[in-house]
């Protein structure tokens, strides 16, 4: 029997603000699983703390939901644990690009077979409101009463520069789109990273829905090869350039690279967790004699 | 016989290898070796010294004399001339003008022309060590045959070309002591069954691995690297994947998350690490994931004094994280329980599904010790793992976290069909599901502190080394068993009856089992390598034990065996009264991480 959209939900309530970018996600990524016929059992959901964390438990699927910002050690682990698994990674913009950063710049050297979904609400949605690597210059929040004087970290800019071999960013608010993003970066072989605008309907009073409708477009409908590089990291810089008028989304950039695994020939063709646990130490031992 | 060497040089001029083969030649003739190194946070500059025990009668501890001395540089005549007993004998490279040092006059003494015999036996520079070996040995007359065995499986596979100079270079080294002086003993081999000769973190990672463990990560961080290196050196062999992450945060949630996929992981680091590391034990604490970290101490706190050794880490240990949650802190004492104990932490990790902390310390972990073979009965045992299941009814989760008597719930592992489960750093239901519910989170903590009855079971009470029926007992945990078990030997010799009661096991401490050892004991002397008698603290906590006496010892050295039994000696003269505090400093004040302040 193939798996449907409706095996993924859970019996609890998913308990989001109403109209936050959290359900149009979750569907996404539930439509994105079922259309690619994935056993539940075959896939784990790593999240970190957030509400973007939340996650794990709404779906259907085993689950991990970590320490905030851990949800990429947790969810390599996993995937050199058992390379059958499918692995999705999910956390906020400060969940990973701010408290867990340094994870996020090394998974895209190691090039690991997994996908990392970024709930970017760019605000600190769980702890209500406090500015986050992505809040944009001049917006006021609690923690910035009289506007962001930092620069806004760019994901998708140092994720092609980082060695990301799948980076897209996509929006809440067009889940259909979404989840087509998310099924590539599901198949693609190497580490993906779909960067999300989610809008964050209570504590994020500048990037509204309505906000990201005006400025968002798609990247193949411009003809956006995603295999150019240069055209891809200029896209990148678009919005900061053209002061926000314009917010591609889709595809930037895609490449084809062996991934972590391929290289590791103890688990080549058999994932480590079906290994067997006797071992015969008396070649190691001589060594020592 | 009892026979002691030290090779001194300046660091980087590679003691611990020259140590190590030295060692080798001494386990091939069924000896017992212990190899203690001695180095400054340094890679060139500082002072270095490997000191290797010999003994026909077991050896456990560094002591503070020695028989020869191999001095490779100027410092290191100037560092441990007075270490060498009379009868002794110096053997130094002929460079050093050694004139104005005063050296003992029954100490022998030999210039060592080490160019000109390296030059003679068309050997390279590089196997100069074979000469220094090869001039000890003729020192006290052990075969040469001997280590000629070592150099041909050392570098065997680098050619007969190579593994010829090398023995041409160690007979010129033998050769040139033999015509010079005459040996200061005579010393031949006692069996022809070889021993290991195993540092304290291979053994660790060997254990391991017999124990299952199939994924390792980690940050590389002394005293604790050698794990990590001696395991990546593995992996291929053993199909392990070792995995040296970002830092000891990401090391620490990889160990979890391989643990939570089903691989038995572990990582290792010292105390600066295992402080990243407190996070993810809350996270392994709540989520009830089994995962075993080894924590090899140094001097702290922070960045502390790196390449020497402490026992100042188990409190931390014990409290690492916020919350209340059960932990296994388990200190191995020796050789073979680094092999046996590391397998065991992985067992109760899996079968109780908690932390389990395998607590080493640089002096254990850094040295070679000698043994005739590790105990490979080592049952796995992986608890409740589940792998095959009923399917679940529609959009239902399997209950991980059901309340069950002995607190250890079923644990599928992902993968399989009816176990989807969320694992969560969160309070949570039966299934992992977030709750805020006071009886469902009274629950959940009760469930997980149950653990703790059953784990007791398993937990074995301290052993007692030497007479039951004791004047006086020393008490110690982890390595400290080296030196007690050797000043013990000091007192037997002396016909003075005494014995030591050692833990392994730390935490959970039983009472009953504790008392059962320690309630007889008549005048008890409790040594610790720390500062403030961490553990006799949580022996007064947990089991309401004080003993009666404490010495502690804290400047970077494990106990000398000597220094407990003129210490203990003392007391025992004074009838045992006196001050219940006793605090050792060495007799030798030296340090090596400054040379230059002695004017070398
Ligand atoms: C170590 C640690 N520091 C701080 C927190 C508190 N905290 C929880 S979520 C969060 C930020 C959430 O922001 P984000 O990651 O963007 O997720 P969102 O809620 O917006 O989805 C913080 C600071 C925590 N849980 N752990
Ligand atoms: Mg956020």
């Amino acid at each position: 029997m193939a798996v449907t959209i409706k095996d993924f939900d859970v019996k609890e309530k998913m308990q989001w603000c109403p109209g936050c970018g959290n359900f149009g996600l979750i569907t996404a990524l539930k439509g994105a699983l079922a259309d690619l016929g994935k056993d539940q059992s075959e896939v784990v959901v790593v999240t970190g703390i957030g509400c973007s964390g939340k996650t794990s438990h709404y779906i259907n699927t085993y689950g991990f939901e970590s320490l905030h910002g851990r949800t990429l050690p947790v969810a390599s682990a996993v995937k050199l644990a058992n390379t059958d698994l499918t692995v999705i990674a999910e956390g906020g913009d400060g969940d990973g690009y701010g408290i867990g950063i340094q994870h996020f710049i090394h998974i895209m050297r190691r090039n690991y077979d997994l996908t990392y979904l970024v709930h970017n609400n760019e605000i600190y949605g769980l702890t209500t409101g406090q500015a986050s690597p992505t809040s944009l210059l001049g917006m006021k929040t609690k923690t910035t009463p009289w506007g962001v004087i930092e620069t806004p970290f760019n994901p998708i800019l140092s994720a092609i520069n980082g060695g990301a071999t799948y980076v897209a960013r996509g929006f809440a608010g067009e889940p259909a789109h979404l989840k087509e993003l998310i099924k590539g970066a599901i198949e693609h072989k190497g580490f993906s990273l779909v960067d999300i605008f989610q809008p964050c309907v209570t504590f994020n009073k500048l990037n509204t829905y309505e906000w990201f409708r005006e400025r968002v477009y798609k990247l193949e409908d411009m003809g956006h090869k995603p295999t150019d590089k240069k055209a891809a990291l200029e896209k990148a810089e678009e919005d900061t350039k053209t002061d926000y008028k314009k917010c591609p989304i889709g595809l930037f950039y895609k490449e084809e690279k062996p991934t972590y695994e391929d290289l590791l020939p103890q688990i080549k063709g058999k994932p480590l967790v079906k290994h067997g646990l006797k071992i015969d130490l008396s070649k190691a031992y001589e060594e020592f004699m | 016989m009892k026979l002691t060497f030290r090779i001194g040089a300046q660091a980087g001029a590679g003691v611990m290898v020259t140590g190590r083969v030295l060692g080798r030649c001494f386990t091939r003739g069924g000896y017992s070796v212990l190899g203690y190194p001695e180095y400054p946070s340094l890679v060139r500059g500082g002072h270095n010294v490997f000191q290797i025990r010999v003994s026909d009668n077991g050896v456990s501890s560094p002591i503070t004399k020695c028989d020869v001395l191999l001095a490779l540089n100027k410092d290191a005549v100037f560092y441990h001339k007075d270490a060498v007993v009379d009868g002794g004998i110096i053997i130094y490279d002929e460079k050093i003008d050694i004139s104005e040092f005063k050296l003992g006059k029954k100490i022998e003494k030999v210039a060592l022309p080490l160019e000109k015999l390296l030059k003679d036996a068309g050997a390279t520079q590089r196997m100069a060590n074979a000469v220094q070996i090869g001039a000890a040995l003729a020192a006290i007359d052990y075969p040469i045959e001997i280590f000629e065995g070592v150099l041909k499986d050392e570098f065997g596979r680098k050619g007969e070309e190579i593994v010829k100079k090398n023995i041409a270079a160690a007979r010129a080294g033998y050769d040139f002591v033999k015509s010079k002086t005459k040996p200061i003993k005579s010393v031949k081999p006692v069996s022809k069954k070889r021993k290991m000769l195993v540092g304290g973190n291979e053994a660790l990672a060997l254990g391991a691995i017999k124990g299952g463990l199939k994924f390792y990560a980690a940050y590389p961080m002394t005293p604790a690297s050698s794990i990590l290196h001696y395991l990546f050196a593995k992996e291929r062999e053993f199909n392990i994947v070792v995995k040296q992450t970002e830092d000891e945060i990401a090391a620490m949630h990889y160990a979890i998350g391989a643990n939570y996929t089903g691989v038995r992981a572990a990582t290792g680091t010292s105390g600066g690490g295992f402080a990243l590391m407190t996070e993810a034990m809350g996270l392994a604490g709540l989520s009830e994931t089994p995962v075993t970290v080894f924590l090899v101490q140094r001097v702290g706190p922070s960045t502390g004094i790196p390449t020497w050794t402490e026992q100042g880490d188990i409190r931390f240990a014990l409290h690492a994280s916020q919350g209340d949650f059960l932990r296994c802190v388990i200190a191995p004492g020796d050789i073979n329980e680094c092999f046996s104990l590391s397998a065991e932490a992985l067992n109760i990790a899996d079968k109780y599904q908690i932390p389990s902390i395998v607590v080493s310390d640089k002096f254990l972990s850094e040295s070679l010790f000698s043994t005739e073979g590790f105990d490979e009965n080592i049952k796995i045992d992986r608890g409740k793992i589940v792998t095959k299941l009923p399917k679940l009814p529609p959009n239902t989760r399997f209950e991980r976290y059901k309340l069950t008597k002995d607190g250890v719930s079923p644990r599928p592992l992902p993968g399989t069909p009816g176990g989807l489960y969320v694992a969560t750093s969160y309070e949570h239901d039966e299934t992992g599901f977030s709750t805020e519910s006071f009886s469902m989170r009274k629950a959940q903590v009760d469930k997980r502190a149950s653990k703790q009855e059953y784990l007791l079971k398993d937990i074995p009470a301290p052993k007692v080394y030497g007479d039951k029926n004791a004047e006086f007992t020393i008490v110690a945990w982890g390595s400290m068993k080296l030196p007690a078990l050797e000043a013990l030997h000091r007192f037997k010799q002396d016909k003075i009856s005494a014995n030591l009661v050692h833990f392994t096991y730390l935490y959970p401490l039983d009472e009953k089992k504790v008392k059962s050892v320690l309630g007889k004991a008549k005048h008890t002397i409790m040594i610790e390598n720390n500062s403030t008698g961490q553990f006799a603290g949580m022996l007064k906590q947990y089991v309401n034990w004080e003993p009666d006496f404490l010495m502690l010892k804290y400047t970077g050295r494990p106990f000398y065996a000597e220094e407990i039994f003129e210490e203990v000696s003392k007391l025992k003269k004074a009838g045992f009264k006196g001050k219940k505090e006793i605090r050792v400093l060495d007799k030798e004040d030296l340090e090596y991480y400054n040379p230059q302040r002695y004017g070398l």
